[in-house]
């Protein structure tokens, strides 16, 4: 089926020669219909016309329509806005560079999962060594260590609605923990493997949960009743995420697709098969309607609610992106097995800083990775979870400027290379 | 796999109503290719809502077939500002999920609590009123009848084997829409090989560990017991030793050497004394000899004479040695040393001290020699010179011989035997032959005698 459907896209990969053809006219078109409006200002619109020659014009709103007084024809203004809105890639943002800021080292394992507490007090982190530890986020001091599942703790959420922390484990269990006692509460039994990924829906008393038996897993938080066993994964599920408007659900997994699930129904309600590799990370923009999804392929850009595939991040690196967060200030973490670090620019989906993590002395070259990352509630932090048995805390440099610090030079090419 | 071909079989074959449009699979597939788009096909899921991505560009709304400029940007170029659902939308859908999960809660767990109550079979009672259809005047006759469920066995055996249903693709698979994917290389294959995870206790299969990855693995951190964490005094605690150490040694050293000095010094001073003294006794006999030998005066010249020859060479032999090296001079005068000097004097005697009863050469040559444990002797017991040379005759030796023999033929048998190194040669006795022999050298160019007849 695979080579089928290679066969009947192949073509459509590019704009076959009639189309280009066309596209050239209405290009023509276009620029004759702009002269004809701007009539005097010529020298403007050549100016225009050129920036559609290419797609992206490296320029901002206010740089493209200038204070002149020399247009004051509203139709070319209408023309330029329009124009505009069609071509926003533009500079990326600046984002000030980061760096490490801490290294918390206290698990006797790899480091798996990583939540931040509603209030930015304390994070959970969940290790190979079957252990959860919470520490305090300010000092970095240990609080606390839960001891209750038998192997690897793959992933952790906290509750902003409830005093309860869930988490999940590779020894299948999915245990619900009363932080106001710190003990286990609630068990959710039913998966048939290793439990790698949870997440809780916002506004409803509902836990979903990704396996290794790629089934994704909706569970009424109060009863532990399964409510779904959401179907039609092929492989493990590497990350759900779920929020409050369709597709309330969202699964990456391993047979290298995305599927959007619609919670009422219990169905899936689209299928995102643009990843060329295992999917192994979802994040969702916490004031944007899009999400990201990390494959060892590309990391690429989707908008809700139908999944339309938004763009690729660039430049592309060759090695396999373990996790991916985003904060509110469009900044986009991606941190990489080989234990590169990389932060992108989320509306211009361009990469501004590239670092590889610093390594615990006395551990091996092949232990560095980043295996999970969070930011914290503000979005100074980050924090990344790694193979080097280590807590690290990251933050932007505050002595940045954007003249100090330009960051990876921006190149619009590379848009065109990466269209699909 | 399940193929589209295949789903578009299944969904033909269970509605075929519904797809009369496409009679053939395959003319379905080349129609979808002509359209590029399959949403009409996917919508057909009894999910309403469900909707899938059928084209790259995924610009549902554009319908038109011309072509834009939109086919080759990013889509986030059109779709600038993408803002999150308002709060009543929010609360719409999880008002409607909520609903949906409710009823579903609901009936999992009442259905849970309902099994309890079924398993209580009732005794359901049942009038029954019979009724003759031949013969309708008979009156009827009516009775209850106790229905009870039959007792069941719960350990008995299942009657009905349980077959255990494959699981269908709960949607039909979506289109995949990336190019395929490349097929990796040898060289890129051998750059995701990792080597396998080595022990530091076991390894039979002797892979090499590189000796900083070894400490490495022991966890300690290795720049704890560097150098720079030392105490500075410590470092100069350490140097002053060192230094204090070396002098001393270099004292002894020096020490050692004088007093060696001194001992020669001495020892060659007594030697002195000793030859002065025998050099005087010497003389006093000799005076004593030519006192008595006075009266002839042929012999005492003679005597003279030979006195003088004897001074002269011991003067010459004085010289040489002045001229010679210190080893060839103390080999010399090993050599030469006349022990008489000290028996003459009385005063040799058998030395007793342990320092010089063995050859301290003999210790250093030990030494020497440890190329092998098997050699136990210092040095071979023939010398390989004289070895190869016992039975080699030497050449010169022969021909002199040769020439003795043919010159002078009458003393040859004397001339033989002196001469003889080498093992015995048998010579042809030419004294009994009767011929005269000439000499003649001019002729013998090869050392071929030629017999006159």
């Amino acid at each position: 089926m695979n080579s089928r459907i290679n066969s009947e896209y192949k073509y459509t990969e590019y704009l076959p020669d009639y189309l280009e053809q066309d596209l050239n006219k209405i290009k023509k078109k276009q620029a004759t219909t702009e002269s004809l409006l701007t009539g005097e200002q010529e020298d403007l619109t050549n100016q225009l016309v050129k920036q559609t020659d290419s797609p992206i014009i490296p320029k901002k709103q206010d740089q493209i329509i200038p204070n002149d007084s020399n247009i004051d024809n509203n139709a070319s203004r209408a023309l330029i806005q329009r124009q505009q809105q069609n071509y926003v890639a533009d500079q990326p943002e600046w984002h000030a560079p980061w760096k490490l800021m801490r290294v918390i080292a206290g698990h006797k394992g790899w480091i798996r999962s990583i939540a931040v507490e509603p209030d930015n007090k304390w994070f959970a982190t969940g290790s190979n060594d079957n252990t959860i530890k919470i520490w305090d986020l300010a000092t970095g001091h240990l609080k606390l260590t839960l001891t209750n599942h038998i192997m690897a703790v793959r992933d952790l959420v906290i509750s902003d609605r409830h005093p309860y922390m869930f988490s999940c484990s590779e020894d299948k269990t999915v245990k619900c923990w009363d932080l106001e006692r710190n003990k286990v509460i609630r068990d959710y039994y039913g998966h048939l493997s290793g439990v790698y990924t949870m997440s809780l829906h916002p506004t409803l008393d509902v836990l979903v949960t990704g396996s290794r038996d790629s089934t994704v897993r909706v569970w009424d938080m109060r009863t532990a009743v399964p409510v779904f066993t959401l179907t039609g994964h092929k492989n493990p599920i590497t990350q759900v995420e779920a929020q409050s408007t369709d597709p309330q659900i969202i699964s990456a997994s391993n047979d290298k697709t995305i599927r959007l699930w619609d919670l009422a129904a219990g169905k899936s309600q689209t299928v995102l098969t643009q990843h060329k590799k295992a999917v192994r990370s979802l994040a969702l923009h916490p004031t944007e309607y899009s999400f990201a999804s990390a494959s060892a392929d590309n990391i690429k850009q989707w908008k809700f609610p139908e999944g339309t595939f938004l763009q690729n991040f660039i430049p592309r690196r060759e090695s396999i992106v373990n996790t991916i967060s985003i904060n509110q200030d469009n900044v986009m973490f991606a941190g990489n097995d080989d234990g590169t670090l990389s932060f992108y620019d989320w509306r211009s989906g361009y990469k501004f800083q590239d670092l590889s993590t610093t390594n615990i002395p006395g551990s091996l070259d092949s232990e560095a990775g980043i295996l999970t990352s969070s930011f914290d509630k503000t979005g100074l932090r980050l924090l990344t979870g790694e193979a080097d048995k280590s807590i690290k805390i990251w933050r932007e440099d505050p002595d940045a400027t954007k003249d100090t610090h330009p960051g990876i030079k921006f190149n619009p090419d590379l848009y065109r290379q990466e269209i699909y | 796999m399940f193929g589209i071909a295949q789903y578009l079989n299944q969904v033909k074959s269970s509605n075929d109503t519904n797809i009369n449009e496409l009679p053939d699979t395959s003319k379905s597939i080349v129609q979808i290719q002509k359209q590029n788009d399959y949403s009409d096909l996917i919508s057909r899921n009894i999910n309403d809502r469900e909707s899938l991505s059928s084209s790259f560009s995924n610009n549902n709304q554009k319908n038109n077939s011309k072509p834009s400029i939109d086919d080759i940007r990013p889509a986030r170029h059109r779709h600038i500002n993408i803002p999150r659902p308002s709060q009543e939308e929010i609360d719409a859908t999880t008002e409607r999920t909520r609903i949906a999960l409710d009823a579903i809660i609901q009936k999992k767990l009442g259905k849970s609590s309902s099994i309890s109550k079924n398993d209580r079979s009732k005794a359901q009672y049942i009038r029954y009123n019979s009724t003759n259809i031949l013969n309708p005047d008979i009156p009827t006759s009516s009775r209850i009848i106790k229905i009870v469920d039959v007792q069941k066995d719960p350990m008995a055996p299942v009657k009905f084997k349980q077959k255990k249903q494959l699981e269908r693709p709960p949607s039909p698979p979506a289109p995949i829409l990336h190019a395929p994917t490349k097929k990796v290389s040898q060289e890129e294959q051998k750059k995701w090989y990792i080597p396998p995870a080595i022990s530091n206790w076991k390894n039979p299969n002797g892979f090499t560990i590189a000796l900083d990855k070894r400490l490495a693995v022991d966890g300690r951190d290795p720049n704890l017991y560097s150098s720079d964490k030392l105490n500075e005094n410590f470092i100069n605690l350490t140097t002053a030793l060192d230094e204090a150490d070396k002098k001393a040694r270099d004292e002894l050293k020096l020490r050692s050497i004088m007093k060696k000095k001194l001992l020669e010094k001495e020892t060659r001073e007594k030697e002195e004394k000793l030859r002065q003294l025998a050099q005087r006794a010497r003389e006093e006999r000799s005076n004593r000899f030519i006192s008595d030998d006075n009266y002839d005066d042929h012999d005492s010249v003679r005597k003279r004479a030979k006195e003088r020859e004897e001074r002269r060479k011991k003067a010459e032999r004085e010289l040489k040695l002045s001229r010679m090296s210190k080893e060839q001079r103390i080999k010399q005068m090993t050599k030469d040393r006349d022990i008489s000097e000290r028996t003459q004097l009385g005063l040799a005697k058998p030395s007793q001290s342990v320092e010089n009863q063995f050859d301290s050469r003999l210790f250093t040559n030990a030494t020497q020699i440890t190329n092998s444990e098997d050699q136990v002797y210092d040095s071979a017991l023939f010398v390989q010179k004289t070895l190869s040379n016992i039975y080699r005759v030497d050449n010169n030796n022969n021909n002199n011989n040769n020439n003795n023999n043919n010159n002078n033929n009458n003393n040859n048998d004397d001339n033989d035997n002196g001469n003889q190194s080498g093992p015995v040669e048998f010579v042809k006795d030419e004294q009994d032959s009767k011929h005269v022999i000439e000499k003649d050298d001019d002729n013998d160019d090869y050392g071929l005698k030629r017999q006159k007849l």
